[in-house]
Order: C-alpha cells, then structure tokens, then sequence
C-alpha cells in the first residue's frame, strides 16, 4: 500500500452499457459503497447464479482423432470460440459422433487405456474432459454443452447474460452488500428480502434453462393418490416426475 | 471519474483542512507535517472501519505514511468519502492541548468520521 491507485477496476475501466446500468442501479441502492466492493460482490453473486441455474449455456463441436483422448475447457476451450474469463461449471452432454457419452466420476487404468469408439467421459475440476475408451484413428466429432460461469480473475460476463438475468445478479449483489457489518448500506432486513428473491430468481433461471430458453411443458407430478407412494396423514405425498 | 479516484489531491484536502481551522496564514498553527500525521492516522482508522475503501490501493498489510511528496498525488479514497478524512484531520488538529483548541468540536469532527464511514452515530469502537 503506497497511498496511490494501483488496482484496476475488476471489470474494467469503460463497462458495458448494460454493465453500467448495473454498477449505477447498485450505487443508488448501496448508497456508499465503492466501486470495487461493489464489483466483487457482484462476481460473487454472478458465480452463485450461474453455477446454481447453469443458465449460461455455450457449446461447441471439435474434430477429435487418436491419440487426443482429453480436451481442456479452461478458458473456456481451444479449438473453438474462446471465451475468455469464463470457466465451465459442469459438462451437461458431451456427445461423440452424435452419440451422447455418460459422465462417470473415475475409471480404471484398464479402461482409460482402451482404445475404441467413447462411451463415457470424465470431467474434473480443472476442466478437462478425458474421454474413455480413447478415440480410435478414425475419430469423429466432438459435441460439448456446459454451463458457464465468469471467472474469478478478469471476469467477463456477456451482455445478453446480463440483460437476461440483470433483476437475479442485482439481488445477488445487494443481498452480499446489505449483509456486511458495520457498513451505511448495512440492512439487514432488506438482505434477507433480497436473499430471497435471489433463490427464487436461480429457480426460475435453472427452470427456464431445463426448458431450453422456450415455451415447453413443465414436468408434471402424479399426484400422491396415484404414484403409489402412499402420503402421509396430512395429505402430503411424494409426486413421481414424468416427462 | 470512476473506480476509487477522488478528483481530489492529497494537498487540497489539507487546504481544505486549514481553511475550516482557519490556518491559512504563515507562519501555520498547524505545521504541514503534523497534518500530513494527522492523515495518515485517518487512513491507518479508516482502514480498521472499511477496509473495502482500500482495495484500490491494495489490501496488503504494509502501512504507509503520507507525507508532503504525496501533495500532488491523487487522494486514494472514493469521492464520497473526502469528507470524512477533511473531518479526521480537523478534529485531530482540535484535539492538541492548546489555547485554540475546543475539545468538544475535536469530539464533534472525530465522531462525524466514523458516522460518514460507518453510517453509525458515535465515538470510534
């Protein structure tokens, strides 16, 4: 600490319009916070978001030949568009040849050595994918749909992320602010309001993404009389999920 | 203007400083070293109350002192906390044991430093 700026804004110095709209919507909320308290508590708030819902999608199609038997998805994949200072949070379907690959959490050196067409992947918290068997010399393509959150350093978040989910990231973000101690925007009511709102929106954000951003039927329960669950003696049952 | 950048410099603050103690004529009540102390005090406080105001600067634990090199420089704090430091010095200026000084004023701009940062009416905890 030397009594100079010496760290640049964590979103960059010249934000988004829609960006700008956020830090100015939480400066007249929080009034009192500053800038980069606000940012990090935002980042914090988006990863929350983005890893519960995984309502930022991204895919992208490779050609993978023997001996690749592992893709990275850091940053987020070589290969394909880049999207920097975004980190996959989860794999949701990896398909070989269009052919879709189920995700195990290990395997054995027997396995991981055998060469043939990929049946199943792995995924760890690094973000390489490795794919058992290894693909063959004749390969074939790559399919790889995740979801996204930004990153922890440089973190980007696209507009149209933002504009989309702007309502559960401002929540997010006043409910970190509201919460804090010993602060002039410390409200601990009205953390507990936004805290709130800020599951419901994951919710509903993790609902529209299930349903793949459209207009689709919701799954459905039988009701308890009819799954042969049995209920309890006020009615409640467990449903059984179709469709 | 954006992120931690005051628009203000580490001398405008004490020209502020010496205008409301009304010490603007030389030779000083208030030499510039004691004042230059008198601030780095009020960061050295400020740091302890809202350490997110240092996160511009960086949060290590080095301390630093402010001294007259530092005139020039660009004050670190957000623009709306200026005040509050004007206020700290002031009310360390008014807390020396001299024929000027009134020590209920010195209480006044120490408590109005922690309430601008704080939010909350009182002395320093």
């Amino acid at each position: 600490m030397s009594g100079v700026i010496s760290s640049p804004p964590l979103f960059g110095a010249s934000p988004s319009a829609t960006l700008q709209q956020m830090w100015n919507t939480i400066r007249v909320r929080a009034a009192g916070v500053t800038d980069e308290q606000m940012q990090i508590e935002f980042l914090q708030a988006a990863r929350d978001f983005f890893s519960e819902s995984l309502a930022w999608q991204n895919d992208q199609s490779l050609a993978i030949a023997a001996p690749t038997t592992t893709v990275s998805t850091a940053g987020w994949l070589a290969g394909g568009t880049v999207i920097t200072g975004a980190e996959v949070v989860a794999p949701l379907d990896v398909r070989f040849n269009d052919i879709s690959l189920a995700p195990v959490a290990a395997v054995s050196d027997t396995a991981a050595a055998e060469v043939n067409t990929p049946q199943v992947y792995t995924f760890n918290l690094s973000g390489l994918i490795t794919l058992v068997p290894q693909p063959n010399s004749a390969g074939g393509t790559l399919h790889i749909f995740v979801g996204l959150r930004p990153t922890i350093v440089t973190p980007v978040i696209p507009d149209v992320q933002l504009s989309q989910w702007f309502d559960g990231l401002l929540d997010g973000t006043l409910t970190r602010l509201y919460e804090q101690p010993g602060k002039p925007f410390s409200n601990a009511a009205l953390a507990m309001v936004h805290a709130k709102r800020f599951r419901a929106r994951i919710s509903k954000a993790r609902d529209i993404a299930n349903r793949g951003f459209g207009r689709g039927g919701a799954p459905w329960s039988f009701p308890y009389f009819a799954n042969g669950s049995g209920a309890n003696l006020w009615g409640w049952g467990k449903g059984v999920r179709s469709g | 203007m954006s992120g931690s950048q005051s628009g203000f410099t580490y001398g405008q603050i004490l020209t502020q400083v010496r205008t409301i103690v009304q010490d603007q004529a030389t030779p000083y009540r208030y030499q510039d070293a004691e004042l230059y102390f008198a601030l780095t005090e009020a960061m050295a406080d400020a740091r302890a109350l809202r350490p997110d105001l240092f996160l511009a600067m960086g949060l290590d634990t080095t301390p630093f002192l402010v001294t007259s090199a530092l005139a020039n420089a660009q004050f670190p704090i957000a623009w709306q906390y200026v005040p509050a430091f004007i206020d700290y010095v002031i009310g360390r200026a008014e807390s020396r044991d001299d024929t000027y000084t009134d020590d209920s004023r010195a209480a006044t701009f120490m408590g109005r430093f922690v309430q601008r940062l704080t939010g909350m009416a009182g002395a320093a905890r």
